[in-house]
Formats: C-alpha cells, structure tokens, sequence
C-alpha cells in the first residue's frame, strides 16, 4: 500500500510545472536536430552541473521560508579570489590547485557563516542581510581586479572541470558527488528534517525543542560553501574570473528551485525537485540558444517561461486549498 | 490521606509589562491525578501553565519535582524532565507526515558515523503508540489530511512519546464534538493508570466533573482554591471564579424588535450551506456552535470576504448580493464587522488609538480627502472617552494597551460608521471580567437606538445572558433556532441544538408568527 502511495507520489510530484518543462523539452526535441543526441545532453548536463550546486543551498534557505540572494556575489569574489591567486604563482603545482579549491571553498564559507550568524543568530532580516553581502562580493571583485577579467588559468586547474573521467566530464562528476551528499542531508539526517519543520512552523518547532537558530545558520553556512565549490567549478570551466562571473546566478537558483516544486513559502518541496528544476533551466536555455535566440531574448523567454509555470502551481494550488476547505456533504 | 507528591508548585509569580500575570500561585500535583485549572479569561492559567512547560522563565517562586529543584530553562529542558504541554492552538507541521511531527526535535538516528535519521523506527514506534492510545491514524499520513480532533489526538501522543510524568492539557476539547472528546478521556484515563499527573484547562463544567479529580481555581492571577471535584458543586466553583466583585454582569433592556434589518436565505459558502438568519433592529442575535462549525465563515460572507456561492442577503428588505459584495460595500451599505482576532484582523497594532479609530470612517470624517489632525483628534477623544478606554492619550500605540481596550477600539472604530447591523464575532474573548460588562452595555445601548447585532459567541453564559434570539450552527448548517419569550435560555438547551446534526433543516418562522410572539412580548 504504501509502494502504492509512492507511486501515486511520484506522479503528483512531476505533476504541474514539471510536465510543463517536459513538454518543452519534447518540443526542442522535435524542432531542433540531435537536441536530445548525446552531445547535446552532456553539454546541457555540463551547463546544469554549476547552477545545481548553487541550487542546492538556495534550497535549503527556500525550505526555511527565505531566500539568498548572495550567492552570485559569493560566487563572483570566491572565484575572482582564487583567479588572483593562481594567476600570481609561475608554475602551477597540484598544491596549488588545492588552494585555490580551498580558497574558493573559504571564501564561499566565511560569506555563508556571515549570513548565518547575522540572520540566524542574531535574526536580522534575510532580505536585507543577504543583499549585503551580495553587494560586498561583487564590489570586493571590482575592487581587486580593478572592473577586469581574469583569464587563461592552467590546465591542472582547469581539470576540475574539463577533466574526463570514465566518459564523464569532471564537472558532472563533481555535481553528482555534491548531489548525493546533499540528497543525503536533506533527506536522511536531523538537521534536514528539522529544515522542513522549521520552515512549515516555527512555533511548532520551538516547542519541539529544535535548535531554530543553529539550524538556521548551518542552512546559511551552507548555502554559502555551496556557492563557493560552484565558483570553482564555474572557474575552471569558463577559465576566467571577473566582477560579472556570478552575476544572475541568485536568479537561476531561485528560479531551478521554485521550478523544481520547492514552495516560497517554505517547508514543502526539496532538493529532488531542484535538481530536475536546473537541468530543465539548462536544457531550455541550450534549446533557445540552438533556435538562434540571442542571450537577451532568451533572458526575457526565461522570465516568462518561469512566470508561467509559477504561475500555473500557484492557481493549482489555490483551487486544491479550496476544494479541501470546502466541507463534504453526503447529499450533496 | 498521605498521598505522595509529583509536583509542588510554590509561589509562583510571572510579571508582564503592566500585570502581574501569575501572583505568588501554590498548590501541587500528584501522579495518576487529573487536576484541572479553572478561571476567567485572563486569570493566569496558561501562563502558569506555560512556566512548567519550560516556554515562560519564572520571574519568582519554585517548584520541585519528584523532590528536585525544577526550575526548567526551555522546552527541550521540561520534556527532559517529562514534562510536556498540549497547546490550545494546534502546534502542528501541517506539511509532515504524523510520525514526523511526533518524533520531531528528537528523531532516532542509526550509525555512528553519518548519523542518519532511521525513519523506518520512527514510522513504526509512531504507529505502535498510536495503536496503543487507540488511535487510529497511519503515522505516514500528512498532519492536514487528518480532522481537527485526530490532529489533537496526534499531538497527545506526541507529547507522551517521551518518558513522561507531567501531562499538560490546555483546553484540548475546544475543538472537539463529543464522540471525539470520548476517545480523548478514554486516552487521558489509560495515562492516569500509568500513574501520569495530568493538568488539565477547561471550560466545560461537564467535562470536568467527568474526568477531574481536584481543581484549582485562579483568579487575577492569584490562586483562589483547591477542591476535590467529588466534594465541589456547579456553584461553588463559579463563585470561586467569578468572587463577589460581579454584581450584574448581563444587564439587558429589552426592546420590542423592529423591521427586519438582516437577513439570509439560503446563503451557501465554502464552509456553510443553506444558512437562514435574520436580524431584527433593536435586538442582538447570538450565534453559539463549536468552533470550525462555520459561524465566523458565515458572518465573514455576509461582510463580504469570504465567497457566497449561493443564496440571498437582505440589507434592510434589499437584496444586497446582485452587483457584488465586498468589505467596502458591506460597510458603505451600513454594515460592520468586528473580528474574532483583533491582533492579526481587527486593528492597526503598531498604530495609535486615535488612527485605529478613525481608520474606517476616513472617507466620512473627512469629506475632502485631507486628513485634519483637529478633528481626528477631537474624535478620536470623544470616542476614548465613551468607552472609557485606559490609556494615558489617543497618541498611545494599541499594542500596549490590554485586550481589553483594545477591543473598545476596535469597537470605537466601528461605532464611527453609524453602522445598523454589528456583527460581533467573540467580542470578549480573552478580557477581563470588567470590560466585559462595559462592552455588554455598550451592545445594549446599540440595540436600544435601533442598531442590529449579530453576535458569534463561545461562551454560553454570554450567548444566554444577552440575546434575544440563538442561532446554533453545526458542521455548516444552522442547526435550531431559540428565541425569547418561546424559549427558554439554557446551556442546555443551546447544547441541545447545537449538537442536533444535520437532518432537520432550518426554516425561519413566517412573519406573521414572528410578529405574533413579539407581540405577546414575553420577555
């Protein structure tokens, strides 16, 4: 009964604007040739491998009811700082590279604990605390680097991300290790839990004893550290750095999960949904991009594309919170 | 009779901004006892309550457990202790699965590295407790697909999931129909015979000589007695409750009603179906029925916020409804709404007197579109001074002032409209005894110049004191009608129709009989 239930589950939690992105990606499949070829995914999988690590502690911060909008910063300055660094050593040594993984990994960290203890434990206003520190990353990046752009890293750094392994690129390899860590501690540990509890009632999860504000801060660390291995890998890939890297990254990750089924309001959804919600925003950026949509027109289909599906979840769930308000009446 | 003491509870004192809410309060409790408070609205049960429950630091006094020094720091440090609350509002995650809300805060984890939660142990000890309190439940289902009542019995089987040896109830019948209230004494009795010392919060008079063994009453935040209920009667525990101080609390005159001001037929929402009331000018129509029976959904439609899916609404023999109804139509035709929850519905908390009273009647106090600070001033003391509202100047924001003056001004806001039907939904929920005798005045004094009231009320005493006429709801449905001078006011008899499901439908009494029994005029 409950394989039953499961079942039945599953099918409801792809309902809505899942089905809506599969339908899309149906339709490129038809219009475009060789969308669906090999190729075509795995560059579409390299696209979604960063915005799915960002994703990942954005929704986190969205099960708690909030939102972080720093990661694009985070991701800016961790990046540019790791640039610098391994723009500043002659011959690039694996040490090195594990440097600047752990600078990116620092970097992201410290803004994240940051967040953490300003909106956690000291229960300052998310919106207000996290646009800080967004502003504080870009304009470090524009500061150090003078409004530059880093470029031309070396190859045993770039091998983070353009590295093979078993057919797979490094960077697909990296999110699906990252994905499965944070399937595990979202679903599988206390602290997971204690995310949807706190983001579905808080009184109710005060009075269970739950320790609100460490478990908030530990969601804000994360989110932090999150952005800061997306930086890494968005560096290696992209091998430049500068003060736009990570711009619009808040965007995509928002967007990934709220398309992904995770609800503003939070305590509903997770990150199963996310990863299908970043690879579906990939898949329809690389299919717009194949239709010969320059980047600003894909930005504004993106916008509508998103609006509507949101939308369409909004509506179905309003009418389901009416039929459930409505009482039953046996003759009637 | 030397019997052994669990919990001692000695001069406990809680001091909020302005009121001693808890006033050197003593008295104890035993295992395998069920020891009920009683009080008034505001006699300091919850929050003496609350303070065991590790949720209100103590600001004087002490309490020993089993012969330890209590004196817990938070939640987590009382359920530790085994001691666990029953909130009055469900404090539930609506989202989770039973077994989830049950074990949340302390889910069983497996192996010692990664520490992952063992949800397969958490399903089933959830089912396995549920079984055993008898409740039948699926410890997956998620919390809001379950009824009130089983929500209720959830959150009782949460709360004694841990060791326990302190139950706290507060009001958890209030929600409840009476089959429901059976399965939770059946719940509360099997844990007696555990030996659990069980606090219980009620209202009901039946209730408690049902399932109590001793009561404590409190008053004004003072402890007034303790009495064994088998040695205790009706009486002496409402003069307990109530003291000397109240002399006459319902102070009605009677008016001989005039035309018929509201009305509905047939009106049908969400949550009520085929609802036919009427209010007649110079008379106050109380509406009694559990909560969730869909009286405030009912007064809301007629105010137009919730949606009318069908039937009629008569203002003064117009049918209102046709070009659509909302809150500003309501009002402009003469209509006002006074909210159940003033803090999140009725009132501008971090506004002051003065702007929460003139809030409404913008448009009329100031007819060309400015505001000016002379007449808002003048009217908005006018208005403190005839509810006598306790605050030093109208400038006072109305969170600091008590509940009770804070319903005068949501009162005041309304009496501004020069509205002639008043629909007052649990207008003195949560204040104190005295401003509650200046409101019924108030209400009498509506009614006497001609005003219409339709009040929704909990408290029974209230509903039978003050109307003219009751309307009981049930499940959506008006379940019976009383009206004075036919019938006669009782708990009982209110109980009585209120609980008579379904079935028989609601029809309101022709005119001419109406008439007739007004005419006869014996009230």
């Amino acid at each position: 009964m409950s394989g039953m239930n499961r079942g039945k589950g599953f099918i409801k939690g792809i309902s809505g604007s899942m089905w809506a992105g599969i339908g899309l990606i149906f339709l490129f499949a038809v219009v475009i040739e060789n969308y669906l070829g090999a190729r075509n995914v795995m560059n579409i999988l390299r696209n979604s491998s960063v915005l799915v690590v960002v994703a990942a502690g954005m929704t986190m911060i969205i099960l708690l009811g909030e939102i972080d909008m720093s990661v694009g910063g985070v991701i800016t300055i961790a990046a540019t700082s790791a640039g610098l660094y391994l723009q500043s050593v002659e011959t690039v040594t694996i040490g090195n590279v594990l440097l600047g993984v752990l600078i990116c990994a620092a970097v992201g960290l410290a803004f994240g604990i940051f967040n953490g203890y300003m909106i956690g434990i000291r229960k300052f206003n998310y919106w207000l605390v996290s646009f800080g520190s967004m502003s504080m990353g870009f304009g470090l990046a524009k500061g150090i680097t003078n409004g530059g752009v880093l470029s031309g890293f070396d190859t045993k750094f770039r091998w983070i991300s353009m590295g093979e392994v078993l057919g797979l690129s490094m960077c697909i390899v990296w999110a699906l290790l990252i994905c499965a860590a944070v399937l595990f501690l979202q679903y599988r540990t206390r602290f997971g839990l204690h995310l949807y509890a706190i983001g579905d009632s808080e009184a109710c999860a005060l009075n269970s004893g739950i320790n609100v504000r460490k478990t908030r801060f530990l969601a804000y660390a994360f989110s932090g550290l999150m952005a800061g291995l997306a930086a890494m890998l968005l560096l290696a890939r992209t091998n430049s750095a500068g003060a736009a890297v990570g711009e619009g990254y808040e965007f995509n990750a928002i967007a990934a999960v709220v398309v992904g089924g995770t609800a503003m309001d939070g305590g509903k959804g997770g990150f199963k949904g996310t990863i299908f919600g970043a690879v579906f925003i990939s898949a329809m950026k690389n299919g717009l991009q194949l239709i010969g949509l320059s980047n600003y027109w894909q930005q504004v289909l993106l916008g509508v594309v998103i609006i509507a599906i949101i939308l369409y979840d909004v509506i179905s769930t309003k009418l389901r919170v009416k039929k459930s308000l409505r009482r039953v009446y046996s003759d009637g | 009779m030397g019997q052994q003491t669990l919990l001692e509870i000695r001069n406990l004192t809680k001091v909020f901004p302005g009121v001693t809410a808890v006033d050197h309060v003593s008295f104890d409790i035993r295992p395998g006892e069920v020891h009920v408070l009683m009080g008034e609205n505001g006699a300091g049960k919850s929050t003496l309550v609350k303070m065991i429950a590790g949720i209100h630091g103590i600001d004087d006094g002490d309490m020993v457990l089993s012969g330890e020094v209590y004196r817990p720091q938070s939640v987590l440090d009382a359920q530790r202790h085994g001691i666990n609350m029953v909130h009055q509002e469900l404090s539930m995650m609506p989202n989770r699965t039973v077994a989830q809300n049950i074990f949340v805060g302390r889910e069983p984890v497996k192996g010692k590295l990664l520490k992952q939660v063992d949800l397969r142990k958490m399903n089933e000890d959830s089912q396995a407790l549920l079984d055993r309190l008898g409740v039948k439940v699926n410890a997956q289902t998620r919390t809001k697909d379950l009824s009130i009542a089983l929500q209720q019995m959830v959150e009782v089987a949460k709360a004694i999931s841990t060791d326990n040896k302190i139950l706290i109830l507060d009001e958890p019948t209030s929600s409840l129909t009476t089959p429901e209230i059976k399965a939770l004494f059946e719940i509360v009795r099997r844990l007696k015979e555990d030996g659990l010392g069980i606090v219980y919060i009620s209202h009901r008079m039946n209730e408690i000589f049902e399932i109590g063994d001793r009561i404590t009453i409190m008053r004004d935040g003072k402890y007034v007695g303790t009495r064994r209920v088998k040695e205790t009667s009706i009486d002496e525990i409402i003069n307990m409750m109530i003291g000397r101080k109240l002399v006459q609390l319902f102070d009605r005159t009677w008016n001989k009603p005039g035309e018929i001001l509201l009305e509905t037929k047939e009106l049908t929402g969400l949550r009520f179906r085929n609802v036919n009331i009427r209010v007649h000018a110079g008379e106050i129509a109380g509406v009694a029925g559990l909560v969730g029976a869909g009286r405030t959904e009912v007064a809301k439609a007629v105010f137009g916020v919730e949606p009318i899916e069908g039937g009629q609404l008569f203002f003064a023999g117009k049918e209102i409804l046709a070009k659509g109804h909302s809150p500003q139509k309501a009002i402009a035709d003469g209509i006002s709404y006074l909210s159940e929850d003033r803090k999140q519905e009725g009132l501008f908390l971090e506004f002051s007197i003065s702007d929460n009273i003139v809030s409404v009647a913008l448009k009329d106090l100031f007819k060309n579109g400015l505001l000016n600070p002379a007449k808002q001033k003048k009217t908005a003391d006018e208005y403190m001074q005839k509810l006598s509202v306790a605050a030093a100047d109208a400038e006072r924001t109305v969170d600091t002032l008590s509940g009770g003056n804070q319903q005068k001004v949501s009162l005041a806001k309304w009496l501004l409209t020069r509205s002639r039907v008043f629909i007052f939904d649990e207008p003195t929920r949560g204040i104190d005894i005295g401003a509650k005798a200046e409101i019924y005045a108030l209400m009498d004094e509506l009614v006497r110049n001609g005003a219409g009231i339709l009040m929704i009320s909990s408290e029974m005493t209230e509903v039978c004191g003050i109307s003219d006429r009751i309307y009981a709801m049930h499940d959506g449905e008006i379940s019976g009608e009383l009206i004075r001078g036919r019938d006669t006011f009782t708990e009982d008899n209110v109980l009585a129709i209120m609980l008579r499901s379904g079935g028989e439908r609601h029809e309101l009494l022709p005119d001419k009989e109406e008439e007739a029994l007004h005419d006869k005029g014996g009230r």
